[in-house]
């Protein structure tokens, strides 16, 4: 609650207008707290998931490997967070762009008889519907592939690159290099 | 007097030796092999078979393998015998085998025409039985983390390739 208030009084203090605030939200790498929730809900479960792997397949002891299990899946599901974060980031605003035109149109056709709407208000309208569109769009499709690159790399490492090590050495690396490459490639700048 | 004797037992003795000789042999066949060969090395086969002579003799068993082997025939019950052998699982093979069976005296012509360098396969044999053997499960022909890799890879290629698509 608190730096939501502190939020406002900084959108109030920046002198910007509701409109530039839409166009700027664009751009933002501020995720919201429900998106937050979701890319930390989702990083745990796919985190947690090759523990299934490592206890029924490479028959690591559950409870005897409890603390790495719970070290690794604490430090992928922080990794893979950042890269859903990053993901979306990168694919919001080009996803707003390819969607504009649709968004424009579904508008116009739901007020375009309606009197009263301003067009300035009609504009709000478009950026604010243009802008979750594009949300939801870049926050769902982070999160499937960031996931099928977790799982393609996880599976790859364990059974063909370190089929032959312990299977605690195959899990640390497994899933640290799955996360952590993913984490890593999702900082990288797009050069075109 | 005495050499009469001896020569009757010794006669005697022959007599009882080839008296058992089996006449009009009838054999049935049941056959075995391994199942599951995931965890092991060799394969077995067995074949056990009850064989019934005309004159009711129980004779001593030699079998000889279609490799050229001859080895002896364990008896297991009454009339009742078996036979048993084991196989490279990359040189396992399933289908029919022929095993012929020799009583002693075969054998021994066996071992005479083995001797002197002839054709094995022209000593008559006793009674020829065939064991079907079945070829034994080696494990799945692709491995499960192979299609889990290829399916992932796929759904990753996808991914990948819209991305790439969406960021143009």
């Amino acid at each position: 609650m608190g730096s939501s208030d502190k939020k406002q009084q900084k959108v109030q203090s920046s002198g910007f207008t509701k409109e530039e605030e839409l166009l700027l939200q664009d751009f933002s790498r501020n995720v919201s707290t429900k998106s937050s929730a979701l890319f930390y809900g989702n990083a745990f479960i796919i985190s947690a998931i090759p523990i299934w792997l490592f206890w029924r397949v490479h028959n690591m002891d559950l409870l005897s490997s409890a603390i790495f299990f719970i070290l690794m899946t604490g430090a992928s599901t922080y990794l893979m967070a950042m890269a859903y974060k990053n993901i979306k980031f990168q694919l919001k605003h080009k996803i707003a762009v390819r969607r504009e035109a649709a968004v424009t149109r579904e508008i116009n056709r739901q007020m375009g008889d309606d009197k009263k709407v301003t067009r300035k208000e009609k504009e709000e309208r478009i950026l604010w519907k243009k802008n979750e569109v594009a949300d939801y769009e870049a926050t769902t499709y982070s999160i499937f592939y960031n996931n099928a690159l977790f799982l393609a790399i996880t599976i790859f490492i364990s059974f063909f690159l370190l089929k032959n090590s312990a299977p605690l050495v195959n899990y640390f690396f497994s899933i640290g290099l799955a996360s952590g490459a993913l984490a890593l490639f999702s900082t990288s700048t797009q050069s075109n | 007097m005495r050499q009469f004797v001896s020569a009757l037992l010794i006669s005697l003795f022959v007599a009882s030796a080839y008296g058992t000789a089996c006449t009009s042999p009838k054999a049935t066949v049941t056959s075995f092999s391994t199942q599951d060969a995931t965890i092991l090395t060799q394969l077995a086969h067995v074949g056990e078979f009850t064989l019934k002579c005309g004159n009711g003799a129980k004779p001593t068993l030699f079998a000889e393998f279609p490799c050229g082997k001859v080895v002896p025939v364990a008896q297991v019950g009454d009339e009742k015998y078996q036979v048993s052998w084991t196989e490279e699982i990359k040189k396992g093979s399933s289908g029919n085998v022929v095993v012929r069976l020799f009583d002693e005296d075969g054998y021994a012509n066996l071992r005479k025409v083995q001797r002197d360098g002839g054709k094995v396969s022209n000593v008559k044999s006793l009674v020829d039985i065939t064991v079907s053997t079945k070829s034994a499960y080696k494990g799945p022909w692709v491995k499960a983390e192979l299609v889990a890799a290829l399916v992932v890879g796929g759904i990753a290629y996808f991914a990948v390739t819209t991305k790439s698509k969406v960021q143009q």
